[in-house]
């Protein structure tokens, strides 16, 4: 198992990160997912070791970071949306300087990735746009045999060409089926063609933890007249919206469960799961 | 180490942190620089103002450079596979580079006054101890005078560091403004001030020394607090 958290919490001042607990295993890529200010960030500053837990275990590749830092560091590679290189040099010096920390450092690769993200490494890292910085993180992440990358939110600023790009190179990634991938992001289209594992988070709290069609079995929005919705179960609906064509309501799914033949009933999207639980959270459960 | 200290050391002399602090650094250099000379008629011969702006060269750096180096590494630094060890010599050293070069920057820029005759030796080694005292107050673990603005006071009620900080950065400016202003008269009117010039050192020796070994007994936790990512970026 390449990641272990077991029931990690972390106060941060009046914000709490709750029992999280999750695994992951060689070659998957796992998507982080959860509402501005759910805790994202703040989890994968304590997988990076960055903020220390409260309570709970954190393993990487079986080490802890008391015992194993060095040897964890080498295996993690990090995009975030921190601006964590130096300013006045150039990327390839950026390059040089940070890999010489790292065991399998290699330019050659940093170089390869570079030239095909499109950057040049004779410019200085404060001349990137905003996009271009990511991928000099990304490009760097890659260039050290990185067994666990560590993404927080970087597609949003990538163009929709290089964000293709970015899912190819995370594809080759882990296709040796050593390696993994944590994908935090708000474009969870993504996540549904890409993610093995959702770990969906909610005020610091785990929503759902696991495999991404265990998660797809779970739920189901199911769209039809308003007076057939409301003769669901109370206890199974999550959230129901009125709309002009009709009200939606996300369930619990049961196997076998008979649902009216005049509702529609669909496999929610990442997306529109994170919508509805969001809103019962507001409180905003109209029905 | 020492290299990508002296190298990140003179890299944070950019304008992209200055630009956070322009107003702040305008306003010093618009004092120390058109109102405190002229009320204080350091520009009224040449000689004083030589020593005025001899003096205050690396009273501004120092300044400056307690506002950009924070005892704390680069966020990338926290980042790459470097033990303990190896961070606490990367946060070390440059504390001890940052007081090192600011109290060289001190003493080279005022020893032409020794030698041009206006500053006599003995007030020489009250100027080194102040340049000294500064930098070790100001840049060793400037923990609390950053980039960031942070509520000093607040923090200071917790565990005093703040105020001794405070209070012993407010007595070695005067302290400085003070021999400059000595060393003005000097030039200006020939006189010999050895009364003046205890004036000025009874009050360094007496509150600066003290002051600057109670701030530095929390070096070692400024250290460690620096080693810790949480509490130096995200407190």
């Amino acid at each position: 198992m390449l990641l272990q958290l077991k029931d990690i919490s972390k106060s941060l001042g009046k914000f709490r990160i709750k029992d999280i607990s999750v695994e992951l295993p060689e070659g998957y890529i796992m998507g982080l997912i959860g509402p501005n200010g759910s805790g994202k960030t703040s989890l994968i500053h304590i997988i990076l070791g960055l903020y220390k837990a409260n309570a709970g275990e954190l393993l990487i590749d079986g080490m802890s970071y008391e015992d194993s830092e060095v040897e964890i560091r080498n295996l993690i590679g990090t995009v975030l949306l921190d601006e964590l290189f130096d300013h006045s040099a150039t990327l390839k010096e950026n390059g040089i300087n940070y890999g010489a920390y790292y065991k399998n450092f290699s330019l050659e690769t940093l170089e390869m990735y570079m030239k095909r993200f499109g950057l040049d490494g004779d410019r200085k890292f404060k001349k990137l746009s905003k996009g271009e910085k990511l991928k000099f993180q990304f490009a760097f992440a890659l260039s050290y045999e990185a067994k666990l990358l560590i993404l927080d939110e970087p597609t949003a600023n990538f163009d929709p060409s290089f964000r293709k790009e970015f899912f190819a190179v995370l594809k080759e990634y882990i296709a040796d089926g050593t390696k993994s991938v944590i994908l935090s992001t708000h474009l969870t289209e993504d996540l549904d063609k890409m993610a093995d594992y959702i770990l969906y988070i909610e005020n610091g709290s785990t929503i759902f933890s696991g495999d991404i069609e265990k998660l797809r079995d779970s739920y189901r929005l199911l769209t039809g007249e308003k007076y057939k919705i409301n003769l669901l179960p109370k206890e199974q609906v999550i959230h129901v919206e009125e709309g002009n064509y009709g009200t939606r309501a996300l369930v619990n799914h049961r196997l076998r469960y008979n649902y009216d033949k005049e509702v529609t009933v669909a496999v929610p999207t990442l997306e529109e799961l994170m919508y509805f639980i969001t809103k019962r959270d507001k409180g905003d459960k109209r029905r | 180490m020492t290299g990508r200290v002296i190298k990140d050391y003179f890299t944070a002399f950019r304008w992209e942190n200055f630009k956070e602090k322009v107003a702040h650094f305008a306003y010093l250099m618009v004092y120390i620089f058109t109102v405190l000379p002229v009320v204080a008629g350091f520009f009224e011969t040449w000689e004083s103002a030589l020593i005025y702006v001899l003096m205050m060269i690396p009273t501004i750096h120092i300044l400056n450079s307690g506002s950009l180096h924070i005892m704390k590494m680069p966020k990338m630094m926290y980042m790459v596979p470097l033990t303990k060890d190896m961070k606490k010599e990367y946060i070390v050293k440059s504390a001890l580079f940052r007081i090192c070069f600011c109290s060289l920057l001190g003493m080279i820029c005022t020893l032409p006054l020794v030698f041009i005759g206006i500053c006599r030796v003995i007030t020489y080694v009250v100027i080194a101890y102040d340049y000294i005292t500064f930098a070790l107050i100001l840049c060793g673990m400037n923990e609390r005078y950053g980039i960031e603005e942070r509520d000093a006071w607040q923090e200071a009620r917790s565990d005093c560091r703040g105020l001794i900080q405070g209070i012993d950065m407010i007595i070695t400016v005067i302290s400085l403004f003070g021999i400059a202003c000595m060393l003005s008269w000097d030039a200006n009117e020939g006189k010999e001030n050895v009364y003046e010039n205890l004036l000025f050192i009874i009050p360094a020796i007496l509150f600066q020394l003290p002051l600057t070994i109670k701030h530095m007994k929390y070096w070692n936790t400024a250290v460690e607090k620096a080693l810790n990512y949480e509490r130096s970026f995200d407190k």
